[in-house]
């Protein structure tokens, strides 16, 4: 099921929540909506699932418009946060009960209740009650519940949030699998940004109710549209100083950066700079800028250390697999890896 | 299309409530020949409630709102931590206890209401407006402790559990944690608790002689048998006194209504 | 010592904090109780027996019956209903709710006389269908000869007043339910009478059972509208207490019909009780 989305807006008073946001989603995709609370994010799924409806706008489930139809008569299935698992019925019926109410057959009912257990490892539960299970568990019965109706659109809300880590690192890799197994287009909204790297086919990022940049996983890292992107894309961070654009040349204050293919109107204009910290090196590297600079302070994740290096007066993130020997270290800034981003934060393409 | 549904049954709930009220007070301020004769009255006049003022309205008024709030205090003070029990604490027999609470309640007051004359008679209670609401928290409190007990239930656990991890005590985890959750319902308690006691009518016929409440003072020609019946235009004077103080009261707390309706409901 | 101390604190509170109530119900109604039982059973002919046998009881048991079988279900209905009805917003919507919870604050005896003034031979329904030629004489309601339309009055009358109380209680157990569960349903296909089925009614249990426990309560004592528009012919238990002890004197009799009703309450509640198992959210 393709699904479109054109202009949509919604408003909470004097809110705006969504604003203007039109994408597409291909049939079979995962496509992932990133972005900080209170961005939109749920609100659009909201008014995709048929919970909410736009002020304006429409949304299309195969060129057809589905915008004014309720809920319960589009074909979708939906993951809550909260996972809404029905607190007094067993796990059985909780999946079975969408299924009943369609009029299915006994046999088909059982067939698919098993289908979906057996992939979400839940068989043993089937006669538990939801407050006798864990978080992970009532997840993935939420998840079985979705998926044996069959549904043309799989909508999940943050189904990872309530999750502890461990677990939520192992549902992750296991709800990648089992998309990609059953082809369901997945619309699955996240703040987490490792997680819609992970898991997207393509990513949508918002904030405040607007679609910064829709792209592949790989654009969105490599080529963010946006100062706001690009900060929220990565971790850690990415690295940001201002400069001032010369002929040929980025001044930043401790270096003066070559630049060809810089337009001619941005001559004399500030600019930001980002670079990853992934893409500053402590060993010498081809086509890099090398700036000296004082370690400030390093911190262990145990597979790597993150330097924070104080160029002057600018503090560089920085990725290293060896801790420094001395105080004093030369940085080698790759080139190629650099970003630039005008004064109202677009992205510039030199 | 669904909004004019909403507002038909608008519409009909409004009329349904209003119409006997407003009619009966409009009744009891009109001639009663014109009353008789036609469905809106175009004369009237004040004398019959101030014949029925006569027969000493106002203090029995006075009487029943001071009863009303003495049963709220009551109420409130002893069934509040039973209610807190029986609806947080996992206890054996906590469903005995539950159905004894209430198989206490379960005579008509009216025998509940002689012994006890007699009893007040004996201790000096009798006719007094304490007697009558120490008997009505009898009443209440059986519906206090269940209203209560399942407020407190839908309250999570965990916001309780959460209090105690940051280092409160179980009465400041009650008074800081829970009771403000539990307000908006603990509110429609007390509304019910007054309630009980406003309208309560035999008890205190029974146990009051000179000093009636209200409704008392209004029932006891009925009570007594045939022969006493008020006459119409006393009776429409009857039920607007009886339900005005009411409705002020309802006016009053409508804004907590409001509250606590307003905040959970409008989503 | 101080862990002794709180620990047997700790086991004991539950019940603590339930004594107070214990005992002060206890003694203002196991005294008379005590009393009124003993009433009901003194004397070579029981007065309890003579209840039970005499005459009046079917024609008594038979209007008590017809009149909660009446009002409880469709007191219960239409709170359940009128409660998801308050749950769409729509303007004017507090004042709604409010003014349908009016009665609340009314007594059964002001109600009764409200209903008198709508229902009388000169009230407000028949003088409206005089005038708007709908009927050419009016339709009477009480009376000896009007038995089965004072038992309609009667039923209307509770309906009007009691109802506010069942809603009460069910309103506050609707906007419990947690909004998702609903919409789990909504999306998942259910329409209205398939979430009122599966997931409304068994999440309100707790709320039913209650209201259930104490509008049956209330119902039985209930003697001011069946007094009042009632009059002398149709008698329900309650008011035969009322009838034999300040009308006859008779605290004999009138224990044991209180009795009486003491264990059909008991009984129902039970019921109510086993059959309505509320589960934990």
């Amino acid at each position: 099921m393709r699904v479109d989305l054109e202009n949509v807006t919604k408003r909470f008073g004097n809110v705006v929540a969504v604003d203007k946001v039109s994408f597409s989603v291909e049939h079979g995709e995962l496509f992932v909506l990133l972005g900080p609370s209170g961005c939109g994010k749920t609100t659009t799924l909201r008014i995709i699932a048929g919970l909410e409806t736009p002020d304006s706008g429409r949304v299309l489930f195969n060129g057809r418009d589905v915008t004014h139809i309720p809920a319960r008569r589009r074909n979708v299935a939906m993951v809550f946060q909260s996972y809404a698992v029905w607190p007094h019925m067993k796990v059985f019926d909780n999946i079975a009960l969408p299924l009943k109410i369609k009029k299915l057959p006994r046999e088909e009912i059982e067939r698919r209740v098993k289908f979906a257990t057996e992939i979400l490892n839940i068989t043993h539960l089937l006669e538990r009650y939801p407050f006798q299970l864990s978080g992970g568990e009532r997840q993935r019965v939420a998840v079985a519940r979705a998926l044996v109706v069959e549904p043309e659109v799989l909508l999940m809300d943050e189904p990872l949030s309530n999750l502890d880590a461990l677990l939520r690192v192992q549902a992750r890799a296991e709800l990648k699998k089992l998309q990609r197994d059953l082809k369901i287009t997945t619309i699955y909204v996240t703040h987490d940004q490792v997680e819609a790297m992970v898991l997207a086919d393509r990513i949508a990022v918002m904030n405040r109710g607007k679609i910064i940049q829709v792209g592949t996983p790989d654009e969105i890292y490599n080529k963010p549209a946006s100062k706001f992107v690009a900060h929220f894309i990565g971790s850690p961070p990415m690295n940001f100083f201002e400069g001032i654009v010369e002929e040929d040349a980025i001044n930043v204050g401790f270096a003066k950066i070559p630049f060809k293919n810089i337009s001619n109107k941005l001559v004399g204009k500030r600019v930001v700079v980002g670079i990853r910290p992934s893409d500053i090196s402590v060993i010498p590297i081809a086509n890099s800028v090398q700036v000296k600079g004082t370690t400030i302070l390093v911190e262990n994740l145990g597979s790597e250390y993150i330097l924070h290096i104080d160029v002057g007066g600018v503090i560089l993130r920085a990725i290293s697999k060896t801790k420094p020997t001395s105080s004093e270290v030369i940085l080698y800034l790759d080139k190629s890896k650099l970003h630039v981003f005008s004064e109202d934060e677009t992205r510039v393409d030199f | 299309m669904r909004k004019i549904w909403i507002y038909i049954v608008v519409v009909f709930i409004s009329l349904w409530i209003l119409v006997p009220i407003v009619y009966t007070i409009i009744a009891s301020f009109a001639d009663i020949r014109d009353y008789y004769t036609s469905l809106i009255p175009r004369k009237y006049t004040l004398k019959y409630y101030e014949e029925y003022w006569r027969l000493g309205v106002g203090s029995a008024l006075l009487r029943s709102i001071q009863v009303g709030l003495l049963t709220i205090t009551l109420s409130f003070l002893i069934g509040i931590p039973a209610g807190y029990s029986i609806g947080r604490l996992k206890f054996r027999g906590r469903d005995v206890i539950k159905v004894t609470i209430l198989f206490f309640r379960v005579l008509p007051i009216v025998i509940m209401a002689v012994p006890l004359a007699v009893l007040f008679i004996k201790i000096g209670l009798y006719d007094t407006l304490i007697g009558v609401a120490l008997t009505h928290t009898a009443i209440a409190l059986p519906f206090v402790v269940l209203i209560t007990s399942s407020i407190f239930i839908s309250i999570p656990r965990e916001l309780e559990e959460a209090g105690v991890v940051f280092g409160l005590s179980s009465l400041q985890v009650f008074t800081k944690i829970t009771l403000p959750l539990a307000a908006p319902g603990l509110s429609a308690a007390a509304m019910f608790a007054f309630l009980i006691s406003w309208n309560e009518v035999v008890a205190a016929t029974i146990l009051s002689y000179l000093n009636r409440t209200l409704p008392a003072m209004v029932l006891t020609p009925y009570v007594m048998g045939t022969g006493g019946e008020l006459p119409d235009p006393y009776k429409f004077a009857a039920a607007t006194i009886m339900i005005a103080p009411a409705l002020v009261f309802m006016a009053y707390i409508r804004k907590y209504l409001t509250a606590m309706w307003g905040a959970a409901g409008v989503r | 010592m101080v862990l002794s101390v709180n620990f047997k604190l700790r086991v004991f509170s539950p019940y603590i904090l339930i004594l107070p109530t214990l005992i002060y119900v206890a003694f203002f109604t196991g005294y008379p109780i005590v009393y009124a039982i003993n009433l009901a059973l003194t004397g070579s002919t029981p007065a309890l027996l003579q209840v039970i046998t005499s005459p009046r009881l079917r024609e008594v048991l038979l209007y008590t019956t017809m009149i909660i079988v009446s009002v409880i279900p469709i007191q219960l209905a239409v709170a359940i209903f009128t409660s998801l009805f308050f749950i769409n917003r729509f303007k004017g919507r507090e004042l709604v709710l409010y003014l349908f919870i009016l009665p609340l604050a009314i007594s059964e005896v002001a109600a009764a006389l409200l209903w008198y003034t709508m229902l009388s031979s000169r009230g407000f329904l028949n003088k409206l269908l005089l005038e708007l030629g709908v009927i050419s004489r009016p339709i009477y309601f009480f009376g000896y000869e009007f038995r089965d339309r004072t038992l309609l009055a009667i039923v209307l009358t509770e309906i009007w007043r009691a109802t506010a109380i069942v809603f009460v209680i069910i309103y506050a157990g609707i906007q419990m339910i947690n909004r998702e569960y609903l919409e789990a349903a909504d999306i998942f296909g259910f329409n209205f009478w398939q979430k009122l089925r599966y997931v409304i009614l068994p999440l309100l249990k707790p709320s039913i059972q209650t209201a259930l426990i104490i509008r049956t309560l209330f119902a039985f004592q209930i003697v001011g509208p069946i007094l009042i528009l009632g009059g002398e012919y149709v008698r329900v238990m309650a008011t035969e207490v009322v009838y034999w002890y300040s009308m006859r004197m008779n605290p004999y009799m009138a224990s044991a019909w209180a009795v009486l009703i003491g264990c059909i309450v008991l009984v129902l509640g039970s019921i109510y009780i086993k059959l309505i198992k509320p589960v934990e959210v």
